[in-house]
This record gives structure tokens, C-alpha cells and sequence, in this order.
């Protein structure tokens, strides 16, 4: 990792999906960092994930939790597919339920001594450097007195230190307008600060994670958005990245060698292509076409649909000639189809890119830009569709979008949510009435890097298919 | 464990100064209220860990009262009135 030229800072790998990226390599070592966040917001978690990735890795660690219960942990745990049982009984992981009886009388004054008894003793028996302390908030408000705290945080601070322990401590973040000067007092002790938080987008809820500081060293600085879903928590770090997408590779035909012939004979791999059409016009069964002809090359196609179930786009397809049952069959076609109000935008990309990541596809179909927008909000739609068609460039990945438009035709509208910089091909799709009849007209209204027609053509879909007739009159 | 009516575990640091305070009051009340009818065990934490860990006692002084009912109390035990109303003497 590029240290800036900053002295040199131990970092130790959290291994949660992104956010080492994010942290230029991970935690400080040997040292101690703070994660405030509300409550839900995925604090104990991400100090669950990061003892257990460790403990994966052979690096022992101690989880005490204030305040949930140690069967709840692995409940959450068990649901993201993490075995801890494994973990506890290799002595690679333990679990410390500090709970306080909330029942307690408290009279006089008292230390905490006993847990440092403990936490020694168990860093000892298990030559453990990592420790996570979750709602450490809890332990303080017992204390009650904020200078008796402070003395308190020092103590541990410095207990910590001086056993070369990288910490991570979990406290929730005071409500608003609460002034809770301790935290600013831990915020000045820890060496690396991280926010988190669990808020609404139009109807969705997102959560966010976001580096307050690192001393010593860089860090990325944005919001990272970030799910909680098997196998884990995953940061999307994209913005990180440069644009690094790959040159236009060779041309391969559509399927149609009517429609190739229109782009300069088929759209370049790594491009990205974008149907425009209202309602009818004839975007799904073109997309099938393209995606039974990249089957036929042998390529793995992944299809994205937020507007159809599989079943529904399997009969719908065979209707006009393409059957798409054999290639779903084989899984050199998969499916994946979400009602795009199911989830949150950032949900719905880290779907995509595992599913993405797993099957490795050449050809992707997102169906459709417009039924992105009911995600949340047109940003959030905006923001999916960007990481997703940048991550498809990236990785030299042919992508296809389809856009319903209401009607006019300015480019904003048929790009659908401001992508258009992405696109390298457009393709517009009408139905208009011509002597009583309904006549399909296709026009290629932009080809990056391709000489393309500039004639309305007439098309036809029948039960043998798309048929491009003819330049229209 | 002698089977008497109250039992008490008093959770301790090694000597420190509010682990001797939490004994003197535990022991000079319960002289006061419940003569021949308790008794108390201290634990070290200090030494005894384990014992710590397995009553996930954090904080010392700690008292567990194990009978006739459950009841932790946190502290030196300086508030005698709260002490007796927690315990219910």
C-alpha cells in the first residue's frame, strides 16, 4: 500500500470486503481505534468480522461485549454463514460477555480492575493481540463521573498500549443536540477515528462508513456506503479507483446481421450499449436476441431484470423465437431478478457485483435504467448504474442497458439518468402508426468509434424472430 | 458452602483501597442485621480470574448476594440505606 511518505505505520488487515482499501491497509497496530455509530448500525459487527476474518487467518482475538449477549453474537453470526464455534474451540477466538446487570445498585465508588484481570490473563493463555470492546459506552455511563471516565479511558488506553494490542473500540454515538464530551476525549485518544451511521434515502435505508482520522497515516476520506448481507459486510471502495476501463475489444454481431450492419458490423466487447424505447418497442426480446447469440459463442451472460421474474422472461422470449431454457440450463445464462424497491441501491450493487465477482460473465443486460429509479432515489439509481456499468468496463465486460422513455427524445431522457458519458452505442426503438398500422422503427443514434447508419430502419419481431426489413421511407 | 440463610460473594482487587472498604461495610452490616444467619466468600480477581469470568464480574467491588435472593451490588457500599433496601434487610 502507498504510505504517502508518512512514517512508516504498522497497519493489521481487518480482511472485511473494502474497507483495508479504504484504510490503506487496515487498523493501526499496536494500537487503538474508535467506531461510533448508532445503535443498528453495524458497530458489533464489523469488530465480530474482524476478530473472526483473523481468527480464519490464525491471529487470535477477544470480543467483550457490554451489551449484547454472547448468543445473540452468534446468532447475527450464524446468519452471515460465520462459523465461530470452530474459531472458540481452536482458541482463535473468544467471546467475552461483560454484560452489566442492569438491575446493579451502585454505591461508592469502584474500578475496573477486574477486567483488565481477565482481558490479561486471556490475552496471555491465548497469545492474542486483538481485542474488539463493544459498547465500552455502557461500562462508562456506570462510572457516571466524567472526570473518573477520562481517568478510566487513559488507563485502558494506556493498558492496551503497552501490551502492543490492537484495539478496537465500539461506542454509540450520543443523540443529537447531547453533548457528551467523553467521546471527543476517547476521539482525541484513539489514533483512528470511524463513523458510522444507518440513515434514510427516500424510502431506504443505507449505511455509511466514514474515516474521521488515521495520525499517521492516509486514508480514503469519502462515505462509503456498505451492506450487511453472507458472507459479510462489504464496503464499496469504487470512487477509490481511477477510471481504468478497457479498450474496445474486437466486434461481435448483436445476433442480427441486419442490426450489425447498422453499427458498423456489431458492438465492440467492453462497450456499453443502451436500448432506448417506450413501452412495447421491442427492448427485451432485442436484449434476448444479443444474449442467446453470446450464449452461442460460448460466453456466460448475466442478465439483470428489475422488471421481469425469470419465469416471465423465459415465456416471453420464447413467444418471439428465442429459447433461453437451455442456456439457463447449462448456468452459461443466469438470471437475476429483484424488485428494485426490495432493497436499497448499494444492496442491489453488491448483489450484482458478487454474483459478477462469482460467475465471471463477458456479457451483462441491466433491464432497465428507468426501473432503477424506483431503488430510492433518482441519485441512488444514478449511482448504481454508474458503479455498475464502470465495474463492467473495468473488467472488460460488454454491458447492455435498456431505458423506457415517455416520449420526447433529447439525449438526457433516453440515457435515462445521466449515464450517457458511459454509453458508447445507442439504439432507439419506436413504434409509430403508419396507414392504420403499428410500424417498429430502430435508429442507432450514437456508435463511439464505429461508422453507423443514420437511417430509421423498419423491424418486425415475429415468431422467427427480429427481422430488420428494411431503411424506412 | 455452608447453608446459610444469606450468602454472599464479595468480589475484591488484590488490597486496593475501595475492595477494603467494600469488606469492612459488607461484613459491619451484616453483623448489624443478620448475625449467624450469613456468609460471605471473597473472591481475588486479581488471582482468581476464573472465578471472575465465570460470574462476569468486570468491576471490583462486587457484591453477589446468592441468597435468599439475587442481588449485585457495585462499590464500596458507602450508601448504608441503599445497601439495606437493595437487600431488602
Amino acid at each position: 500500500m502507498v504510505e504517502n511518505q508518512l512514517p512508516n505505520i504498522r497497519k493489521c488487515h481487518t480482511r472485511i470486503e473494502g474497507l483495508d482499501q479504504i484504510l490503506q491497509g487496515g487498523l493501526p497496530t499496536g494500537r487503538t481505534t474508535l467506531m461510533i455509530g448508532g445503535p443498528g448500525s453495524g458497530k458489533s459487527l464489523f469488530g465480530l468480522e474482524f476478530l473472526y476474518r483473523s481468527a480464519l487467518a490464525g491471529e487470535p482475538g477477544i470480543f467483550i461485549s457490554f451489551e449484547e449477549r454472547a448468543d445473540s453474537l452468534k446468532n447475527n453470526a450464524a446468519t452471515l454463514g460465520w462459523q465461530l464455534a470452530p474459531m472458540e474451540q481452536a482458541g482463535k477466538l473468544f467471546l467475552l460477555e461483560g454484560r452489566i446487570d442492569p438491575r446493579a445498585v451502585i454505591t461508592g465508588d469502584f474500578g475496573i480492575q477486574s477486567f483488565f484481570a481477565i482481558l490479561d490473563h486471556k490475552l496471555k493463555a491465548m497469545g492474542a493481540k486483538r481485542v474488539v470492546i463493544d459498547a465500552l459506552d455502557v461500562l462508562m455511563r456506570l462510572i457516571n463521573d466524567s472526570r473518573r471516565e477520562q481517568d478510566e479511558l487513559v488507563a485502558l488506553h494506556q493498558w492496551l498500549a503497552e501490551r502492543d494490542v490492537t484495539a478496537l473500540l465500539t461506542v454509540k454515538a450520543p443523540r443529537e443536540g447531547q453533548l457528551e464530551r467523553n467521546y471527543d476525549f476517547l476521539d482525541y485518544l484513539a489514533d483512528c477515528v470511524i463513523q458510522l451511521d444507518n440513515r434514510m434515502l427516500g424510502q431506504l435505508s443505507t449505511r455509511r462508513l466514514r474515516v474521521v482520522k488515521y495520525r499517521g497515516s492516509g486514508f480514503g476520506s469519502n462515505e462509503y456506503p456498505f451492506v450487511i448481507g453472507s458472507p459479510g459486510i462489504t464496503l464499496l471502495p469504487i470512487s477509490e479507483v481511477g477510471l481504468s476501463h478497457q479498450a474496445l475489444g474486437d466486434r461481435v454481431s448483436t445476433g442480427l446481421t441486419a442490426l450489425d450492419d447498422l453499427i458498423g458490423g456489431g458492438f465492440r466487447r467492453a462497450s456499453s450499449v443502451l436500448i432506448t424505447g417506450g413501452t412495447g418497442t421491442g427492448k427485451t426480446t432485442l436484449c434476448s436476441v444479443m444474449a442467446q447469440m453470446a450464449c452461442a459463442r460460448n460466453e456466460k451472460v448475466l442478465y439483470i431484470s428489475f422488471e421481469e421474474s425469470e419465469a416471465a422472461l423465459v415465456s416471453a422470449m420464447r413467444s418471439s423465437g428465442t429459447d433461453l431454457s437451455s442456456t439457463l440450463a447449462l448456468g452459461q445464462l443466469r438470471l437475476l431478478s429483484a424488485m428494485p424497491e426490495a432493497m436499497g441501491a448499494e444492496q442491489h450493487l453488491v448483489r450484482t457485483l458478487v454474483l459478477i465477482k462469482q460467475m465471471q460473465p463477458s456479457f451483462v443486460i441491466i433491464e432497465s435504467a428507468s426501473a432503477c429509479k424506483r431503488m430510492g432515489t433518482e441519485q441512488a439509481a444514478f449511482e448504481y448504474l454508474m458503479r455498475l456499468i464502470n465495474t463492467c468496463k473495468e473488467m472488460g465486460i460488454t454491458v447492455v442497458t435498456t431505458n423506457q422513455t415517455a416520449g420526447l427524445h433529447n439525449l438526457d431522457e433516453i440515457s435515462g439518468i445521466g449515464i450517457s458519458s458511459l454509453i458508447d452505442t445507442v439504439i432507439q426503438l419506436r413504434l409509430l402508426e403508419e396507414n392504420a398500422f403499428l410500424r417498429r422503427k430502430l435508429l442507432v443514434m450514437k456508435s463511439r468509434g464505429s461508422s453507423h447508419s443514420h437511417s430509421v430502419h423498419d423491424f418486425a419481431i415475429t415468431d422467427q424472430g427480429v427481422v430488420i426489413l428494411q431503411k424506412a421511407d | 458452602m455452608s447453608a446459610k440463610e444469606y450468602r454472599f460473594r464479595l468480589f475484591v482487587a488484590g488490597n486496593e483501597p475501595n475492595s477494603r472498604l467494600a469488606e469492612q461495610n459488607l461484613r459491619a452490616l451484616c453483623q448489624e442485621y443478620l448475625p449467624d444467619r450469613y456468609d460471605i466468600e471473597v473472591v481475588d480477581v486479581l488471582t482468581d480470574f476464573e472465578a471472575a469470568l465465570d460470574s462476569n464480574v468486570m468491576i471490583a467491588p462486587t457484591v453477589v448476594m446468592e441468597a435468599p435472593r439475587s442481588v449485585t451490588l457495585f462499590g464500596t457500599l458507602a450508601n448504608k440505606a441503599a445497601v439495606i433496601s437493595a437487600l431488602a434487610l
